[in-house]
């Protein structure tokens, strides 16, 4: 198959995949509370009025439309343009970064979201669990072997690479990147793990989930992210760079997948975000 | 094992804290050897000042309690048993209190309170 017709596939597919299916499954999600979770029997679960929220999951639809507009307008651009092909993977990569500010709008509103759940909080009764939370709870040992031995394959790979004196080649850089990605990881897993709680009404099964879907999530990430950086430099090293483009696209791919693990809504204890009952004479 | 804290008791919250340690030390729910989160962890999960939970844990240090080592963590001392005693009368009285409040809140009067009570402690 022709280099320039599987790099048009496989970017549609990127589009489609991160900013038509992963949007609809969020949007599908978010409406599903909408109509079973109302603000009448769940209060707790919206600080500010369902319309605010019904807007933002408009702007957020309609921002992902607009980023498939310009993702098709690209595909054209591609094909009417002759090109030699070396920017092709920074447009790639570039075209991701667009496809996630809707997403990053998401995080942002989150925690504003979270934020105004802990200042309506007006219950006074705070509940934990006397036991300590260690990192084995929520992965196993040999997920987190695999993790360790992949970091140090990356960094032994690296080392060999390093005797050739390539003059692309970043050496010991690439090792302080990824590096430098795990310990912010590694941050963010300890933050989830013993950080403040974001969710002041979220029952402690919930959360203990969530803290296993966040570590989950981010070691894959940081599996792929090792492999994918090994992938590339190899790449290089065969004078495979015409595939550069598809490989970091299919990355992506991969990527949003592994952030997709989201937890089944009826595995989630609503029953948290209803009123108290008054106490009644 | 969980424990839980009210911020309306007028009970200061370490001595909530203690208190419900000491229990579960009593009842049999925490055993001599078993581990109790971090500071940080408590403190966060009950949305706490890490100070108050640190007070706690002194306090039940210093009582022989709870005991620290270092990087392995706080866990519970062999003795802490017969070193967990409570003063049950600070804890009825807070807790005799708030019911008392919530009931004339409610809109019950003193005499049908009091005849509540009555009625309840002879049907024991």
């Amino acid at each position: 198959m022709n280099i320039e017709l599987l790099l048009y596939i496989v970017l549609f597919s990127q589009i489609m995949f991160l900013s038509y299916y992963y949007p609809s499954r969020m949007l599908l999600r978010v409406h599903t509370i909408f109509e079973n979770y109302p603000p009448n029997q769940f209060p707790k679960l919206y600080p500010e009025s369902i319309d605010r929220y019904k807007k933002l999951a408009k702007q957020y639809q309609f921002m992902n439309h607009l980023i498939i507009g310009l993702g098709i307008g690209l595909i054209l651009w591609f094909y009417i343009t002759p090109r030699s092909g070396e920017w092709d993977q920074f447009i790639v990569f570039w075209y991701f970064m667009i496809q996630f500010i809707p997403n990053l709008g998401i995080e942002i509103w989150s925690m504003k979201y979270h934020k105004s759940m802990r200042l309506l909080n007006q219950d006074g009764q705070k509940e934990a669990v006397l036991q300590p939370r260690r990192l084995t709870d929520f992965v196993t040992k040999e997920f987190l072997i695999i993790v360790f031995v992949i970091y140090i394959f990356f960094v032994g790979f690296i080392a060999y690479l390093n005797q050739f004196d390539y003059p692309w080649f970043g050496g010991y850089l690439n090792v302080l990147i990824i590096s430098c990605m795990y310990l912010f990881f590694g941050f963010i897993i300890y933050q989830a793990m013993y950080g403040k709680v974001k969710n002041p009404h979220m029952s402690y099964e919930d959360r203990k989930v969530n803290i296993q879907i966040i570590i989950r999530q981010l070691l894959s990430i940081a599996i792929a992210a090792t492999i994918f950086t090994m992938v590339q430099i190899s790449m290089k090293v065969f004078g495979l760079e015409t595939f550069k483009a598809i490989i970091m696209s299919l990355y992506f791919h991969v990527i949003v997948f592994l952030s997709m693990q989201w937890v089944r809504l009826d595995y989630i204890n609503f029953e948290v975000y209803k009123n108290k009952p008054l106490l009644t004479k | 094992m969980r424990i839980q804290i009210d911020n309306n008791l007028s009970m200061p919250l370490f001595k909530q804290l203690m208190d419900q340690i000491k229990k579960a030390i009593m009842d049999g729910l925490l055993k001599p050897g078993d581990s109790l989160p971090s500071i940080r962890q408590l403190a966060n999960d009950l949305e706490l000042n890490h100070n108050t939970v640190a007070k706690a844990y002194q306090i039940l240090e210093r009582d022989s309690v709870i005991q620290t080592k270092g990087y392995r963590g706080t866990s519970i001392h062999r003795n802490a048993k017969q070193n967990s005693t409570i003063d049950m009368n600070d804890s009825i009285t807070t807790k005799l209190s708030e019911t008392i409040k919530s009931l004339r809140e409610s809109g019950a009067t003193d005499s049908e309170i009091r005849i509540a009570f009555s009625n309840v402690m002879s049907n024991q």
